[in-house]
């Protein structure tokens, strides 16, 4: 499964718990604050990815990066696999 | 009237304390007290009593009281802390008992009171912070002791804690003052061991914390135990912990107690119900007035009657308790609350939900640190055997909180695990 393919099953699944409902098809250019996820389903999103992957890439930034867009979350998942 | 005066008052044949294979009757345990007093320890000195088996610890604090001027009562899991010499050094010991020998430490340069009874040291179990010495006396300590012969006769106390935490020494204070036989436990072993050591000892009356309690009842060995008296204490007792116990052991009279080191016993819960009755803040307890802040704080205001002048004291229990009709209920520890971005979380209140749930047999709630809210909170579940898998259990779960809990007191991750951390006085370890 890729990062992308895993990041949006369980970005699913946080808005699943959370009671939260997308409001519209999540797409690259899906900005993120207007996805329907909210600050807490955020948290959840990337401590579950961090049990997923061992890693959670916010904490490792050297310069804090705030993603826009779902593509630009995405990349820095992808970014920091690349990195080893 | 002095510890070694009551176990002189005891009948002579009366067995008081069992420890494995030591069996010691009254008679024994003066005797030892008398190869003690021998040995002319002054009456000024302050000693720290730091002996690690706890038969022979006990004699020698019986043997002490009224004897000295202090006794800092040292449990073995604080001699092992490096927090340990600087609370002996506030302490200001003259002398360190230890299995071994007795060793003479620097000079006291307090004078001493003579007139005044034995000052009894404790240290607070320090599970939110550096541990604390709290000074008691024999009649703070014991002030809710019952003394009635006849009935103390007839119970056996286990004693599955260390004696010289508060928790512990209230058992053993309590069979001293009503003559029963008291069981000493290897505290350090697992709960089947300690089953089947109350077992042999034909344990009828134990105080442990609600978390030792969910561990005796998950053995599957429960069963074969009669228990006419069940203390709880320490911890947030919540209804179903109430129930099973009720539902198992239907002989049994069951009691919580809130007390805790710094003020004592507070008071004692006998209906069966979770949390206490409102009415109890109108009432004066020997330990004080009980008072709720505008922030939900248990607070207690007790009197200090040593001065001429009585003033009053407001101490903050730490607890936090919520009013749901004509009863109080206990949330958890202030300190202890989980922080999901400024929201707080206490993790204890949490945890009582959860274990509504027959699938639960034991959970603890933890903070885990998160790069967008600053805390989350998870959950270790102990599951029952259950027909569901563990991801139905996890839907169950969340389900279950979302039906009373705010979106952030939820779990956002929960993981299954075989067993639960407790620390040495007992209470599950939320580090």
């Amino acid at each position: 499964m890729s990062n992308r393919e895993l990041i949006v099953k369980i970005f699913h699944e946080v808005l699943d718990t959370t009671d939260s409902c997308l409001s519209s098809t999540l797409e690259d250019n899906t900005v993120l604050l207007d996805s329907g996820l909210d600050s807490l389903g955020f948290a959840i999103l990337v401590a579950r990815l961090e049990e997923e992957l061992g890693f959670d890439p916010f904490v490792e930034m050297k310069e804090a990066v705030y993603p826009t867009t779902f593509a630009d979350f995405v990349k820095i998942y992808d970014e920091r696999k690349g990195a080893f | 009237m002095t510890l070694s005066e009551l176990i002189k008052h005891s009948p002579a044949d009366r067995l008081l304390l069992v420890a494995g294979e030591k069996h010691l009757t009254a008679q024994a345990i003066y005797s030892r007290i008398e190869i003690i007093r021998e040995q002319r320890i002054p009456h000024t000195a302050r000693i720290a009593l730091e002996v690690d088996d706890h038969c022979e610890a006990l004699i020698w604090m019986i043997a002490l009281d009224g004897l000295v001027t202090s006794i800092f009562l040292v449990p073995t899991s604080l001699k092992q802390s490096p927090d340990y010499p600087e609370l002996r050094h506030q302490a200001n010991c003259t002398h360190a008992i230890s299995d071994q020998e007795i060793v003479e430490l620097s000079a006291n340069q307090t004078p001493p009171n003579r007139e005044a009874e034995t000052e009894w040291l404790l240290a607070t179990s320090g599970t939110t912070g550096t541990p604390k010495l709290i000074p008691h006396s024999r009649k703070s300590l014991t002030r809710t002791c019952k003394t009635d012969y006849t009935t103390g006769r007839m119970f056996t106390w286990g004693l599955v804690y260390d004696p010289f935490r508060f928790a512990g020494l209230q058992v053993v204070l309590q069979a001293l003052h009503s003559q029963s036989t008291l069981v000493l436990c290897n505290v350090d072993a697992g709960v089947n061991q300690i089953i089947d050591e109350l077992r042999a000892g034909s344990v009828n009356a134990l105080s442990a914390t609600p978390s030792f309690w969910r561990k005796l009842l998950m053995s599957g060995k429960a069963g074969s135990l009669n228990f006419r008296q069940i203390t709880l204490g320490g911890e947030p007792v919540d209804q179903s912990i109430l129930d099973a116990l009720k539902n198992t052991f239907s002989l049994a009279k069951i009691t919580h107690i809130y007390a805790s080191t710094e003020i004592g016993v507070g008071f004692a819960v006998k209906d069966g119900k979770a949390g206490f009755p409102a009415d109890f803040l109108n009432q004066t307890f020997s330990a004080g007035k009980l008072k709720i802040s505008e922030g939900g704080k248990l607070l207690l205001e007790t009197q200090n009657t040593t001065t001429t002048n009585p003033t009053f004291e407001i101490l903050d229990t730490g607890d936090l308790v919520e009013q749901k009709g004509n009863r109080i209920y206990f949330l958890g520890r202030d300190s202890g609350a989980i922080n999901v971005g400024g929201n707080k979380v206490i993790p204890e209140m949490v945890e009582s939900i959860i274990r509504q749930l027959p699938e639960v047999v034991e959970v603890v709630v933890k903070p885990k640190k998160n790069s967008v809210l600053g805390q989350l909170v998870t959950a270790e579940i102990v599951a029952a055997a259950t027909e569901l898998s563990n991801v139905q259990l996890k839907e169950k779960i969340v389900t279950h909180c979302k039906a009373s809990l705010e979106k952030h007191q939820i779990p956002a991750l929960i993981k299954f695990v075989d067993e639960i951390v407790v620390n040495t006085t007992g209470k599950i370890s939320r580090i």
